[in-house]
C-alpha cells in the first residue's frame, strides 16, 4: 500500500479540474463533486450553528425559516443545488418526510439562500422548528 | 499559542476557509442582531447570528475580504442582465482585512448580511429597526415566533 503525502493536487491541463477514475470508463470530476457550503444548526431558542463551512451567518427569519449567508459567494444565482433535512431529539415526528429547501427560486442568491424546514405527512404539511437542521450546497463558486 | 495567518492576498477565499477550519477554534458569540425590514412591515423580526467559524476568521485577521467586495458583487447581481459573477477576484485578490474585535466583526457582518436599507441610518428612524443585543435578551422559546417584533419601549 502506498500513502500519498501532499498539500495540493492541481490539474495539469486545467489547474482547477481534477478527474477521478470512476466505475468502468466513467470519470468523476473532483471539484464539481464537492459540497461548497454546509451547516448543521439548532432550531430552538435562537438557531445557532453547531458546525459549518463557508457560512458567515445564519438569520432566523421565522418559524422553520432560515437564511444562510455565505462567506464565499456562489458564481450564479439559482444555479447551485440545495439539499437538507432535520431531526427532532427523540424523533417525535419520525413518520413525516422532512426537507430543508428554498421555497422560492428568487431566494437563491449568490450570497445567501433562504430555506424552510418543511414536513410532509399523509394528511398534513407545514414548517416547523426542529431541534437539528442540516443543509449543504453544491455548485460553482465566484 | 498565537497562530500566524499566512499572506492570503491572491489566495482563493475558499482555500483560506480550509486553512481557518483546520487551524482556528470556532468562536460562539453571545451577540445577536435583531432587525425588521421596513419594506416588509408584516414580517416578523429577523435575528442574525454570526457563524462561529466565520467569527474565528474575523478575529484572527488576514482572511476575510473587505466588506466593500461583497457590496460590489451585490451591485453586479442586482443588474437585470446578471448571469454570473465575473468579478470574483474582489473576494480573492483584495487585501484581506485585519483582525477585528468581536464588536467590529458584528458591525462588518451587519453591513455584509443585512440589507443596506435596514442598517443605513437605522438610529435616526422613528421606529427602531435594528438592535444588537445579547442572546439572553431574547425569548428562550419559539412561541408565536412569527409575531415577534422589536419592543420599541425597551430599545428607546
Amino acid at each position: 500500500m502506498s500513502t500519498l503525502v501532499i498539500d495540493t493536487i492541481q490539474g495539469k491541463t486545467t489547474a482547477g479540474s481534477i478527474n477521478v477514475r470512476g466505475e468502468g470508463s466513467n470519470n468523476t470530476n473532483l471539484q464539481q463533486g464537492l459540497a461548497k457550503a454546509w451547516i448543521s444548526h439548532s432550531g430552538y431558542n435562537t438557531p445557532t450553528a453547531e458546525d459549518s463551512f463557508n457560512h458567515a451567518s445564519l438569520t432566523d427569519v421565522g418559524t422553520g425559516n432560515y437564511k444562510y449567508n455565505f462567506t464565499n459567494n456562489f458564481r450564479a444565482a439559482k444555479s447551485y443545488t440545495n439539499s437538507g433535512g432535520m431531526t427532532h431529539d427523540g424523533d417525535q415526528l419520525g413518520t413525516y418526510a422532512k426537507v430543508i429547501n428554498p421555497i422560492n427560486t428568487a431566494d437563491i442568491l449568490t450570497s445567501s439562500v433562504e430555506v424552510s424546514a418543511t414536513y410532509v405527512g399523509s394528511s398534513s404539511v407545514g414548517v416547523y422548528d426542529y431541534d437539528n437542521n442540516y443543509h449543504s450546497c453544491l455548485g460553482d463558486l465566484a | 499559542m498565537t497562530i500566524e495567518t499566512p499572506e492570503f492576498q491572491g489566495t482563493h477565499l475558499w482555500e483560506r476557509l480550509h486553512w481557518a477550519k483546520e487551524k482556528l477554534e470556532p468562536i460562539q458569540s453571545d451577540y445577536r442582531v435583531v432587525w425588521e425590514d421596513p419594506n416588509e412591515p408584516d414580517e416578523p423580526a429577523k435575528i442574525t447570528v454570526p457563524d462561529p467559524n466565520w467569527l474565528a476568521c474575523a478575529m484572527q485577521g488576514g482572511i476575510l475580504p473587505p466588506v466593500q467586495s461583497y457590496w460590489e458583487l451585490k451591485k453586479d447581481e442586482a443588474q437585470p442582465d446578471f448571469k454570473k459573477h465575473t468579478r470574483g477576484y474582489l473576494l480573492h485578490n483584495t487585501q484581506p482585512v485585519d483582525k477585528m474585535t468581536e464588536e467590529e466583526a458584528i458591525e462588518y457582518l451587519i453591513m455584509k448580511d443585512i440589507p443596506e436599507h435596514v442598517w443605513k441610518d437605522y438610529d435616526k428612524s422613528n421606529r427602531k429597526r435594528l438592535v444588537i443585543c445579547k442572546k439572553q435578551n431574547l425569548p428562550g422559546h419559539r412561541t408565536w415566533r412569527n409575531s415577534w417584533k422589536i419592543n420599541q419601549e425597551l430599545v428607546a
